[in-house]
């Protein structure tokens, strides 16, 4: 039997239908598969802005470690967050972490391994991926990464930057351990201390201004500052005026003890200065004469016998102190110790001698009214001032972290089953299965035919006479070779 | 052929695909979106493009559906048996974001360029989950996207609080330090108006027809005219609303910066005496050896001792003569307010308090003016930070004529292959059906007797021998 192309692109025609709705079943098929596969995967990329984790260090000097991502302490708290039961392993597991290195550093490592030398680079650009395996929904993918990172950062900002911060003292006036000038002291250096840092973060950031507040770090010094220049002198001048103290005895004895702290402490500073002094003037000695060696870049001209090694500093490294600056420096802290503290002894003497002596001609009651009434002021003032100080600082660690840490994209969600393959697929399959089914089929129903055929002209040939008028003796060569059932049809 | 196509049975075949495909699929498009509705919200802030808030800190979009918004969301709508954990598993939020981005970001990161992308645009869904329920998706999406614009404009956006001089509460100052705080409220408020001179210097308001320019000058007036002439006339007067109480308090300052002095005079000393300590020939040979841009190896001669604690010493230096400043200024306030004779009834006192009201008045004035004028410039500014598009109804947004048109395109197609399937195929599978009913495909042609196949011969050629006979 012999089948020629003509009949085979013949068949192919007549069933066209068949091949149609084939095709569309197995793509419609393939479609409900990947529906049923389909998982997601996440993808952010984050970068470091931080100069040292390109020297594999963290901004407080640690080593850094991007898997810190991957915490369960971060991963509870981006389930808690979003309300998720799930289980931190099952997430941890799904967490990949890759580290993204420029072109040109890979070029440069690939030649340094070649010529034999080593060179480690710490990236700074990282690609995290959530590959979910659980079927979840793309927008679940999206909240859990973007949540993570969030914590992360929160957490990158928390454990190696400075935050800004508020320092409270928890004392009360009612509290009998404390006395007035204590009090006050206790408020005067709480004021300083967040002067100090609302200076040092006034400076630092001078555009800064708290969206919940409203301030900026210098409205909040002006502000603590009122309570420093106008309140506290006032407190503190009662204070003496009238002798305020709670218990005279006890606050005597203590300024004499501290008078006698500062004294021996200046001592003890004053004979260390001096002893720093005589090193120095040692070291200068021993030192005076010795040839200064490393004075050519070319070291067949220096005149030790020491190679010069490029190494040891790269372009632009200085050396901020020698060991005789040092030894001056230590002096030098030494002997403003012992003034300082010289000069504290003799406060704790006036305020001795102040105590010491009866009041007279002050309305001590009213002072002391006063006193307590405007302590509790600075108090209450104090508190206002720190929860708005507080709030502030808040806001400028939330604006600090994202400065620290930033996305360079968004989440994307990809789907990881891709249908256009499957479709591809499928088309082939079902285009391929229906045609061949097609073509099989015609080629028996032929095969089949010519055996029919055969069979009935060995009927034929024992009934010649019966059937001659009727029957063509033989099939017209010039009729074509169209199927039985197509010329039924005509 | 073709003309056999163009009849009534196929034109009604048509017509009823392209009415009922549209009706079905209408109907299931509307089922699936009446109670889904999706609102966008879209950001236009400098730094949404790098994903921050206006405030510089980072964007983060689930913020809304936090349980703060929810729940005020929930108390302003009028819905019962809705949950805060409830409606949040309701609400789905999606990035809009180019599909490209991520690799483009990837390949310029890789390439050492710098990239970033992030999406600036969010497509907030809910689905109301009982369907047969009112609806009351729109109602929820107004209403959070309300709550979420003033939490976001409160959290985020600038506030100038320093305009308000409400709080300003003078009573137990006196004179000299209420100049001193109204000098520091001034600077405050310069401070603020300077910055929004800087984003948008030709901003007038319609309400005040003042210009942060304007405004600075009035300040500045205030503060370099009208206080420096109050302060002149208390302190040369010796006004104080509690003299000796005032002069306590100098006698108080005075001491402590005597103390403050004395230290940083001794400290100023000792650090001029040790630079006298300094060898200069041990360290004019202190030389370092370093490398150059080139590679190259040079002795640099780094800083030494001597340039810090020269630097220290100026900086101490600085600071005992700002302190003995400010000593010489309270000692003569002392010699002022000893010799003072005003009294709550003096002139001079009353001078004074009128000075200070009329300052308090001004500054009043001008606060309210600069707030009505910031209140304008950050309105304007900040009311298209975020624009959500809510579809207003959902109804008519689950009937979209769209949806409709195209499913009748669809019926119609699908009625017309349908039409040419009944036409031309059809035929042929029914008659290849009955030929396989009468012939099974694998049967032996021995088991066919030599009646039956003469029988199917005579058939299959019996409009042949017609044809011949016509002919």
């Amino acid at each position: 039997m012999i089948v020629s192309m003509k009949e085979i692109f013949h068949y192919i025609f007549k069933w066209k239908f068949f091949i149609l709705f084939s095709i569309i079943g197995c793509v419609l098929l393939s479609y409900l598969y990947v529906q049923q596969k389909q998982s997601y995967s996440a993808n952010i990329i984050i970068q470091f802005e931080d100069a040292s984790i390109s020297e594999g260090l963290n901004p407080d000097g640690s080593t850094f470690d991007i898997n810190e991502i991957t915490s369960p302490t971060l991963i509870l708290q981006t389930l808690e967050d979003l309300s998720l039961n799930e289980s931190v392993d099952k997430i941890r597991s799904s967490l990949a972490i890759k580290s993204i290195t420029p072109n040109y550093i890979e070029e440069l490592q690939a030649a340094k391994t070649k010529d034999g030398e080593e060179y480690t680079y710490y990236p700074n650009q990282f690609i995290i991926t959530y590959n979910d395996r659980r079927g979840a929904p793309q927008g679940e993918l999206y909240d859990i990464l973007d949540a993570l990172i969030n914590n992360y950062i929160l957490y990158y900002n928390k454990t190696y930057i400075n935050q800004a911060y508020i320092t409270e003292n928890n004392y009360s006036i009612e509290n009998e351990n404390y006395d007035y000038i204590e009090i006050a002291d206790l408020l005067d250096n709480n004021i300083h201390d967040v002067m100090n840092n609302l200076n040092r973060l006034s400076d630092n950031s001078q555009n800064y201004r708290s969206p919940s507040t409203g301030y900026n770090f210098s409205d909040l010094h002006k502000k603590y500052n009122e309570l420093a220049t106008f309140d506290m002198p006032l407190i503190y001048s009662e204070i003496y005026e009238g002798q305020i103290t709670k218990n005279r005895e006890v606050l005597l004895k203590k300024y004499q003890h501290n008078k006698n702290n500062y004294t021996m402490q200046s001592n003890t500073n004053a004979t260390q200065a001096e002893s720093t002094l005589q090193v120095i003037q040692k070291f200068a000695d021993a030192n005076r004469d010795l040839p200064n060696a490393y004075n050519q870049a070319d070291d067949s001209r220096n005149d030790d016998d020491l190679p010069v090694s490029k190494d040891q500093l790269e372009y632009g490294d200085t050396i901020n102190d020698t060991t005789y600056d040092d030894l001056m420096d230590t002096y030098v802290e030494y002997a403003i110790g012992a003034s300082n503290n010289k000069i504290d002894a003799a406060h704790c003497e006036e305020v001795i001698r102040i105590f010491s002596a009866e009041p007279s001609g002050v309305d001590t009651g009213k002072l002391l009214k006063s006193v307590t009434e405007r302590i509790a002021y600075v108090q209450n003032k104090l508190q206002e001032l720190n929860e708005i100080a507080d709030k502030t600082m808040s806001d400028y660690n939330t604006y600090l972290a994202s400065r620290h840490v930033t996305q360079l994209t968004g989440v994307q969600v990809v789907a990881n089953v891709g249908f256009l393959l499957y479709a591809v697929l499928s088309f082939m399959l079902g285009l391929g299965g229906s045609t061949v089914f097609a073509l099989s089929y015609e080629i028996f129903r032929k095969l089949r035919r010519e055996e029919q055929e055969k069979a009935l002209r060995a009927a034929e040939s024992g009934e010649e006479a019966s059937l001659a008028e009727t029957e063509p003796q033989e099939p017209d060569p010039a009729a074509p070779a169209i199927p039985l059932e197509g010329a039924e049809d005509r | 052929m073709i003309a056999k196509l163009f009849n009534k049975r196929n034109f009604i075949i048509v017509l009823c695909f392209s009415i009922i495909i549209p009706l079905l699929g209408g109907s299931y498009t509307f089922l699936a979106s009446y109670n889904r509705q999706g609102m966008t919200l879209a950001l236009s802030y400098t730094g949404s493009e790098k994903g921050y808030n206006p405030d510089g800190s980072k964007f983060n979009v689930y913020e809304m559906k936090s349980d703060k918004i929810i729940d005020e969301m929930l108390s302003r709508m009028d819905v019962e048996d809705l949950t805060t954990e409830f409606v949040k598993t309701r609400i789905t939020i999606e990035a809009k974001s180019a599909k490209q981005s991520y690799s483009r970001v990837y390949s310029a990161v890789t390439n050492s360029r710098s990239s970033v992308y992030i999406p600036m645009e969010f497509t907030i869904w809910y689905s109301q989950k009982d369907k047969f329920a009112e609806n009351h998706t729109v109602q929820l999406l107004s209403t959070l996207a309300e709550v979420y614009t003033e939490y976001f404009n409160d959290r985020y956006t600038e506030k100038n609080t320093v305009l308000d001089v409400s709080d300003l509460d003078l009573s137990k100052y006196d004179y000299s330090e209420i100049v001193s705080i109204y000098g520091d409220r001034i600077s405050s408020m310069l401070a603020l108006l300077s910055t929004y001179k800087g984003e948008n210097s030709t901003f007038r308001s319609a309400e005040t027809k003042q210009t942060f320019v304007s405004l600075m000058d009035m300040l500045n007036n205030l503060r370099n005219v009208e206080l420096p002439k109050l302060e002149a006339y208390i302190t040369t007067s010796g006004v104080s609303k509690d003299k000796f109480t005032y002069l306590n308090k100098i006698d108080y300052l005075h001491n402590s910066q005597e103390l403050l002095f004395n230290k940083a005079s001794s400290s100023k000393n000792i650090i001029l005496g040790a630079i006298d300590q300094y060898d200069a020939e041990l360290t004019g040979s202190l030389f370092i050896p370093t490398i150059d841009k080139n590679q190259n190896l040079y002795m640099n001669k780094t800083k030494t001792g001597i340039d810090y604690l020269a630097q220290r010493a100026q900086t101490k230096g600085v600071e005992t003569e700002s302190i003995r400043a400010s000593m010489e200024h309270y000692n003569f306030l002392t010699s002022v307010y000893s010799q003072s004779t005003v009294t709550s009834s003096s002139p001079e006192m009353r001078t004074a308090q009128e000075m200070t009201e009329s300052i308090n008045k001004q500054l009043t004035e001008i606060a309210a003016l600069a707030k009505t004028t910031c209140d304008e410039y950050l309105s304007d500014k900040t009311h298209d930070y975020l624009s959500f598009s809510i579809p207003e109804d959902p109804l008519s947004s689950a009937l979209s004529v769209r949806n409709l048109i195209r499913y009748g395109m669809m019926g119609f197609i699908l009625g017309c292959m349908a039409a040419v399937f009944s036409a031309i195929a059809l035929p042929h599978l029914i008659k290849g059906y009955e030929w396989i009913k009468h012939e099974p495909l694998f049967s032996h042609p021995s088991e066919t007797s030599p009646k039956k196949a003469r029988r199917q011969k005579r058939r299959r050629y019996a409009h042949v021998t017609k044809g011949e006979e016509k002919s």
